[in-house]
């Protein structure tokens, strides 16, 4: 049995399910050794601001269980050196390419995806909005509805290109601003980013991490971010990207049947440079297994869905 | 390139220390290049360890680390046994660069001994004159002594006991012989590269192999970086990706 592994996101039509996640794999070059690009459905470029980054002091990651903290810093080489040294070559490249950015205000976001927004290899832009806001007193975009709303509707009209935003799992409420950002224009949204997180190292009596606090990624990520993709794919219309802790097939099955159109891979990147062949074969293998003829009909596919709201656990 | 397996032929272990000797598919490499390397331990711990090489058969397929047990993932390494998996890849990093005419000066302590190991054989096979010099807290410390005969390669030796060789930091004979070299390759804990550094900024060029915690050891995610200054301008660069090996002069210990 053939199976038919291409997705849409909203307008963006991917050749299958599978993205690289934004931070894990450059400006997407850097993975030609390892990967032929043009067989994946698309890949998020490292998170780009306006005047770039140098990133933040070493040391930078730490290894807890099952993950690893970062605190990079968003280090890159700014919009307008990507616009001329990288994007020409990455068009070229038979993939989707989705720039992800952000800023420190919402004038440099939105100034941010205008000049995005004029790049051909690009298919669609990607908001981190977990950044702190300068002109709100360091509160995080996208922690606040309100806030995330008037970013993302700035980026809106900033840009023609499909915008995805990709939210905090900060937020109290993910389904508030899951649906600010949707009201403003958003066009799909990546579930989720890094949880904030600190490791000490007691002998020494210091943070592991220079930066003191940076993001969890990896496996132990996972739980969190597809319970955030669930309830925010069952809260919108616009589809859901599923993202965080991703290394198997049944990692990726799970947020497609809890709801997400696509999914990014992005730590497991790390340990196996090569690991997503080794994730759509398994995702085809599973469809033919179950008689599934197009990998989009499992998206939230779940069984048990009719048995009511989801209650206080513990 | 891809995460490979290998299959664990010997693991020779004597105290904290492992010598590695693996087989599969190896692509030739140059001294100062490394592997990113585990275990089939599943998710925990996650990361690849960054293992330098301490030897290699391409031709039959044959690989060598030499492990130290600092935490869990090199506890792990160090308890493989003959027939176990190992998956590795690489090789990764820029080497060392070919010296200039004239004696070089190799010089490792702990965990950095193996890169020039391998270093030392490759130029006493082009016929470089070099001088080994091997610094360790004890005589248990001392490494890969058998690797180095094979090279036809006599450590010049220091302990910080006395217990083997000179007593003493490893960089007090480097500083008295100095001027016998036209370049000075090192690898080793961070006091000792600063101590290299030192004696030979603006006298000799110096070639430093750094260690660092890495994340993928590809060059992706910007997890290893050192501070660099390169013609006045001061930023990060990737230990594994513009290293492991810097030019001397350029680090900036932070």
């Amino acid at each position: 049995m053939d199976v038919d592994l291409s997705v849409t996101v909203g307008t963006v039509r991917l050749r299958n399910p599978l993205l690289l996640a934004s931070g894990c794999c450059g400006y997407g070059l850097d993975m030609e050794p390892y990967l032929d690009l043009s067989r994946l459905g698309g890949v998020c470029l490292k998170g780009l601001s306006l005047k770039g980054s140098e990133g933040n002091p070493p040391p930078r990651i730490w290894e807890t269980r099952g993950g690893m903290i970062n605190a990079i810093g968003l280090q890159n080489i700014g919009v307008e050196a990507f616009l001329k040294e990288k994007a020409p070559l990455l068009r070229k490249v038979d993939t989707v390419f989705v720039a992800n950015f952000y800023g420190h205000t919402v004038e440099e976001y939105a100034e941010a995806a205008r000049l995005l927004g004029g790049e051909p290899c690009l298919g669609a832009l990607e908001m981190n909005v977990s950044c702190p806001n300068i002109q709100a007193g360091g509160i995080h975009f996208g922690t606040d509805p309100d806030v995330l709303h008037r970013v993302t509707e700035a980026c809106r009209k900033a840009t023609p290109k499909p915008l995805w935003v990709k939210l905090s799992p900060n937020a109290s409420d993910p389904v508030a601003v899951a649906r600010a950002a949707e009201a403003a224009g958003a066009d799909a949204l990546s579930c989720t980013n890094t949880l904030p997180a600190m490791a000490i190292d007691p002998e020494a009596r210091t943070f592991r991490i220079r930066n003191k606090v940076g993001g969890l990624s990896g496996p132990a990520l996972k739980p969190v971010a597809l319970r955030i993709a669930y309830q925010v794919s069952r809260a919108v219309k616009i589809p859901v990207v599923g993202i965080g802790g991703i290394a198997t097939a049944g990692d990726a099955l799970e947020f497609l049947l809890a709801g997400a159109s696509a999914f990014q891979v992005g730590t497991a990147l790390f340990v196996d440079p090569t690991c997503p062949y080794a994730i759509l074969d398994g995702i085809e293998d599973y469809c033919r297994r179950h008689g599934i003829p197009r990998v989009r009909d499992l998206r939230g596919a779940l069984r048990g869905e009719e048995e009511g709201e989801i209650r206080c656990s513990g | 390139m891809a995460l490979r397996r290998y299959r664990v032929l010997e693991n020779l272990v004597a105290g904290p220390y492992a010598t590695l000797t693996v087989s599969g598919e190896v692509a030739p490499s140059s001294p100062g290049q490394f592997y990113m390397v585990r275990g089939d331990w599943g998710a925990d711990p996650l990361l690849n360890r960054p293992l330098s090489i301490l030897g290699e058969d391409p031709a039959r397929g044959l690989l060598r680390f030499l492990v130290k047990e600092v935490g869990e993932g090199t506890r792990r390494l160090r308890a493989l046994e003959a027939g176990e998996s190992l998956w590795a890849l690489g090789p990764l990093g820029r080497p060392f660069p070919d010296p200039p005419a004239g004696t070089a000066a190799l010089v490792g302590g702990g965990v950095g001994v193996p890169p020039l190991v391998y270093l030392a054989r490759r130029l006493q096979e082009r016929g470089h004159h070099l001088v080994f010099f091997q610094g360790a807290r004890t005589a248990c410390d001392v490494l890969a002594l058998e690797e180095l005969q094979e090279a036809g390669v006599a450590p010049v030796l220091c302990t910080e006991d006395g217990s083997l060789g000179e007593r003493g930091l490893v960089t007090a004979p480097l500083a008295r012989r100095l001027a016998e070299f036209s370049s000075v390759y090192a690898c080793g804990p961070e006091g000792m590269l600063k101590a290299v550094q030192a004696l030979c900024t603006g006298k000799v060029p110096s070639y430093l192999s750094l260690e660092a915690r890495m994340g993928c050891g590809y060059g992706v995610c910007l997890g290893c970086v050192v501070a660099v200054e390169r013609n006045g301008r001061r930023g990060y660069e990737r230990v594994c990706e513009e290293g492991p090996v810097f030019e001397g002069e350029v680090i900036r210990w932070t």
